[in-house]
């Protein structure tokens, strides 16, 4: 029998071990023509798997368990509405500086003395310009 | 690969569960209670089985939660609801593994235990720990969750024939591995 053959004839007993009413390894063994090497090894996984089995770790949840959970999950909840919401806020939030430095600059009163006839400078017949007087004033005539 | 509503065990969901997970994906916090009463202990379960850390194994049924509530919508069938959960917390559980560090070293059981017998639970999680994260959660889903081929198929998103392949290959290998340790005692 090939050695591919013999594998799949452990696998077979493995899948009838996990069975609690299956055959024992000796009944099995009957009826399986294994060359002694392979019935070895099998031995030795029955065993690793028995010893596997009876690890089996039933540990019940820790009080409070089902409260934290929801908890979690309100805040992840919160979250993602947040970080789905955060650039339509950012948006806003810059639309309404933008909107606001506008207004700003229409609604501010004019100021400025170009714009205050009271303060415009005017050049009259009569006055004299400053550089009249001056060195260069009398170095240009 | 079949189809995870087809199955029966773990993926199978109860018809009276389908209102209270209605009622969950509207953000109904008494059924998000009811829900994870109902499928906590089996999610901590596996997780532990795997991973061998109960605190760990807490945290992984709480984020399996978190997420499986948060992909609701990505459900096709509610029916497949403790499947669907189940498969998550299987695949944070691999993560987890994916990201420790592998333990190649040689078995060492301590001062205390020497001269003693060793403590069957502690030998089984240190030969675990040296199985590859696939080998690994392929054997605790098929030796102590008891799934079928199929459902590890669904479980682990692989071909039934890589299932059995890699159950040979850690049946093989911890047999190796528990070999060495008897040796070394």
């Amino acid at each position: 029998m090939t050695r591919r053959k013999q594998n799949a004839i452990k696998a077979e007993f493995h899948d009838e071990a996990i069975n609690p009413e299956s055959r024992s390894l000796e009944e099995f063994l009957l009826t399986a023509a294994l060359d002694d090497m392979v019935v070895e090894e099998l031995k030795q996984e029955s065993m690793c798997m028995n010893l596997l089995r009876s690890t089996d770790e039933a540990s019940e949840p820790s009080a409070g368990f089902t409260e934290r959970t929801i908890r979690r999950i309100r805040i992840n909840r919160e979250q993602s509405s947040l970080r789905y919401w955060s650039p339509a806020i950012c948006g806003a939030v810059v639309a309404v500086l933008i909107l606001a430095a506008v207004l700003q600059v229409f609604s501010t009163p004019e100021v400025g003395s170009w714009k205050n006839p009271a303060s415009e400078a005017r050049l009259t017949r009569d006055s004299q310009s400053p550089l009249s007087h001056s060195s260069f004033g009398n170095v240009d005539r | 690969m079949a189809d995870a509503m087809s199955l029966n065990g773990i993926l199978e969901q109860p018809v009276e569960e389908l209102v209270w997970l209605e009622k969950g994906r509207q953000g109904d916090e008494t059924a998000l209670n009811y829900l994870i009463n109902k499928h906590r202990a089996r999610l901590i379960r596996v997780a532990a089985n795997i991973l061998r850390d109960n605190n760990e194994a807490e945290d992984v049924a709480q984020e399996a939660f978190i997420r499986g509530f948060r992909e609701l919508r990505n459900l096709r069938d509610d029916r497949a609801f403790s499947g669907y959960l189940y498969r998550i917390a299987v695949r944070i559980c691999m993560d987890r593994l994916r990201s420790r560090k592998p333990q190649t070293t040689a078995i060492d059981n301590g001062e205390s235990d020497r001269g003693a017998q060793v403590e069957n639970r502690v030998l089984i999680q240190k030969l675990l720990a040296m199985l590859s994260p696939d080998l690994r959660t392929t054997l605790v889903l098929r030796e102590i969750e008891q799934l079928s081929y199929e459902e590890v198929s669904v479980v682990m998103r692989v071909p039934i024939g890589t299932v059995r392949s890699r159950l040979h290959a850690a049946r093989e290998k911890f047999r190796e591995l528990w070999l060495a340790a008897m040796a070394e005692d």
